[in-house]
């Protein structure tokens, strides 16, 4: 449905999207994971055509985005913030958006009701949006993209500050879209929603697509590598025990992120006796230790020295 | 355009909701234009004619335009004074002694009518911008004597030249300062009312409902149209409410139609290009408005929108004229004054200069669009 390739965008002299490239299938929802400023918005924006490329191609559904309209309606846009009008009723935002995808009389109609009903907010369709809280406008803002019935939708981080049950609401809706036949491109620095939600996941970082692949796919990357939890008491443990554990030999990486130092070593459990030893010699007696299944957020640690959240 | 039109419907629908909108827009400039003209007095003359005649030629024609102006049906309208010179009856429209001056100029009579075409036109008006409904009966007079001069005395007949050839209008005299400050307070409060919109524009970039709008099949330039024709149609129905209002509870006259149709689209136009100037500068909508707030309340003291010029040292004269707001402001007092035929030709340099301010405003508005929508993605 999707084909990205080689997208180029240099905003003067920060080169923010250097030459990313993947494609999704009907039917798939990919994630694009990444830090903020990791160029996941600028690439939504190439590929949606709101920001003209400086290099590279997108085709959606083997139509080139530069066709203009043919390709444009094609694809649904769900941008990060909240791109509704907040003095207009629920129902006039989604007919005017609706009118924009050139959706008319009875089709806009049918197609604006079932949206309200799909999100819960039929019996608010005559409230101004303004009223609407944050997770009500999410679902909104959602559904707008949906009027037209794209065969591409792109999601860029839409649930940022949403409530457990909307985005809960949201995550049901996009796997239901999925189980449609809809290609789905959704951009987040959630780890827990790439894992729940995406069907492959594209690691973006510094405005290249450092990995991609399954859950499984990337996680086998770590080569079977533990990761070490270590918790400690006290407000003095810090970026210390970082350095302390970067000493113990078996240890190839460690960080802290500001509530517990995470650990990865070739051999858990033979690294542990050492690493444990250092720590009380160094005077930082762990109050808990637990070694945990790796996830995405060691794939992005083992690949680029950072955390997501850094 | 079906995009433009779906984009400028839903603008006009924010536009109306917005209740300080509508306050500014119609409310404010009128409670100002009432006050401050109300409170500086009202010299308004009533139906009424005191005619300045001024006979420049000396010969026998002006007995026959004063028999033409004694006819038993203006016997009790038209009171006319002969006065020695232009300056004199400059003077007099000045001082509301007089409410129009009718000018025979010289060798009137000796010039055939056939051979007046392509000339200056050898009779003027001197329009008094206090009076319009006193200049639109002076002018029909005058046209009618020289219809009849043309035609030696017959009605009836055509006459076989033109009559705006032969017929000049100049403005002059004084406004009434309640409607000085119509016209300059619907002015004012015009760019006041476009800068709300072209602001929504500015919060469009930020708030991101610009850059959906662009990823839709609508061209960007669809949605610039749609938004420049929202901004058109919002300004219109401002000065429109304006007119009609001020015609209404103040006895404005604004002039003819054509000539208030041609001001009020330069004028809005002028408005939307100043505007988006400032706001295209700015680094967001907050600085913008402020910026253009500024920058409007400035314009306007310097355009002499808060006191009208006349009385005041000549330099005063040429800074409304260096300003937009104040040509403007000036065309329609002009349009006032001159109140016949559309009198575009007098009105070339506030059009010329509004819809060029307009035009200069929205192009560099226009090219820095693409350039703060990508700022705003970054």
């Amino acid at each position: 449905m999707l084909i990205a390739e080689g997208l180029r965008k240099r905003f003067g002299d920060r080169e923010a999207v250097a030459g990313v490239g993947f494609e999704i299938a009907p039917g798939e929802i990919y994630g694009l994971l990444g830090p903020n400023g990791a160029g996941k918005t600028t690439t939504i924006s190439m590929i949606t055509g709101v920001l003209p490329r400086d290099g590279g191609r997108v085709s959606v559904d083997g139509i080139d985005l530069d066709t203009g309209p043919p390709a444009r309606r094609r694809i649904g846009l769900v941008p990060q913030a909240i791109t509704l009008y907040q003095d207009l009723t629920a129902r006039e935002n989604l007919l005017f958006w609706g009118r924009m995808y050139e959706l008319r009389g009875s089709a806009l109609d049918s197609a604006v009701d079932e949206a309200l009903e799909a999100v819960g907010l039929a019996d608010r369709a005559a409230d101004r949006v303004g009223t609407f809280s944050g997770g009500m406008q999410r679902r909104l803002n959602l559904v707008a993209g949906l009027l037209h019935g794209p065969g591409l939708l792109t999601l860029d981080e839409p649930t940022a500050g949403v409530d457990p049950q909307s985005r809960s609401a949201i995550f049901d809706l996009l796997e239901r879209l999925r189980d449609d036949g809809m290609a789905i491109l959704y951009t987040t620095h959630y780890m827990e929603e790439a894992e729940r939600l995406c069907d492959r996941i594209g690691i973006i970082d510094g405005g290249r697509l450092i990995a991609e692949g399954t859950r499984r796919e990337l996680i086998a990357q770590l080569d079977d590598d533990a990761r070490i939890e270590l918790a400690f008491t006290g407000g003095h443990a810090s970026e210390r025990s970082e350095a302390v554990a970067k000493t113990v030999p078996g240890v190839r990486q460690a960080h802290w992120n500001g509530e517990h130092l995470a650990v990865f070593a070739e051999d858990g459990s033979r690294c542990l006796p050492g690493l444990l030893s250092a720590m009380l010699e160094a005077d930082l007696p762990p109050a808990r230790i637990e070694v945990v299944e790796p996830d995405l957020e060691d794939v992005f640690l083992e690949l680029t020295g950072r955390a997501l959240r850094d | 355009m079906r995009f433009a039109l779906v984009i400028c419907l839903k603008d006009l629908r924010q536009r109306v909701r917005d209740r300080t909108a509508i306050l500014v827009a119609v409310v404010v400039p009128m409670l100002l234009a009432g006050l401050v003209g109300l409170s500086l007095g009202s010299n308004r003359a009533g139906v009424s004619l005191r005619l300045a005649l001024v006979d420049l030629d000396g010969g026998p024609d002006v007995v026959r335009l004063r028999e033409h102006l004694a006819r038993p049906w203006l016997e009790d309208v038209v009171t006319i004074e002969e006065v020695g010179s232009l300056e004199i009856a400059t003077e007099r429209l000045a001082d509301d002694d007089a409410d129009a001056a009718l000018v025979l100029r010289k060798d009137f009579a000796q010039t055939p009518v056939s051979a007046m075409a392509g000339t200056a036109p050898p009779v003027e008006v001197l329009a008094s911008g206090n009076n319009p409904f006193a200049t639109r009966m002076t002018v029909a007079l005058a046209e009618r004597f020289l219809s009849e001069n043309a035609t030696g005395g017959t009605e009836s007949e055509a006459s076989p030249v033109p009559l705006p050839s032969l017929l000049a209008v100049s403005p002059t005299g004084r406004l009434r300062p309640v409607d000085f400050y119509a016209f300059s307070m619907t002015v004012l409060f015009l760019t006041f009312t476009v800068l709300s919109g072209v602001r929504s524009l500015q919060e469009e970039v930020e708030a991101g409902t610009l850059a959906r709008l662009i990823a839709s099949p609508a061209s960007a330039r669809s949605v610039m149209a749609g938004k420049l024709l929202g901004l058109l149609i919002l300004g219109c129905l401002q000065m429109a409410v304006m007119i009609a209002a001020t015609s209404l509870v103040f006895g404005t006259e604004w002039g003819h139609p054509l000539t208030v149709t041609c001001l009020v689209l330069s004028s809005v136009w002028m408005a939307i290009g100043m505007t988006s100037f400032f706001m295209a500068i700015a680094a967001n909508a907050e600085q913008g408005q402020m910026l253009a707030s500024i920058s409007i309340f400035l314009l306007a003291i310097v355009g002499g929108q808060f006191m009208p010029a006349q009385g005041l040292p000549d330099v005063f004269d040429t800074l409304q004229r260096l300003t937009p707001n104040g040509q403007a402001s000036r065309g329609f007092m002009d349009a006032a004054a001159l109140a016949r035929d559309g009198g575009l030709s007098a009105l070339l340099e506030p059009l010329a200069v509004t819809l060029g301010v307009g035009t200069a405003g929205i192009l560099f508005a226009g090219r820095r669009a693409g350039w703060t929508l990508e700022r705003a993605m970054q």
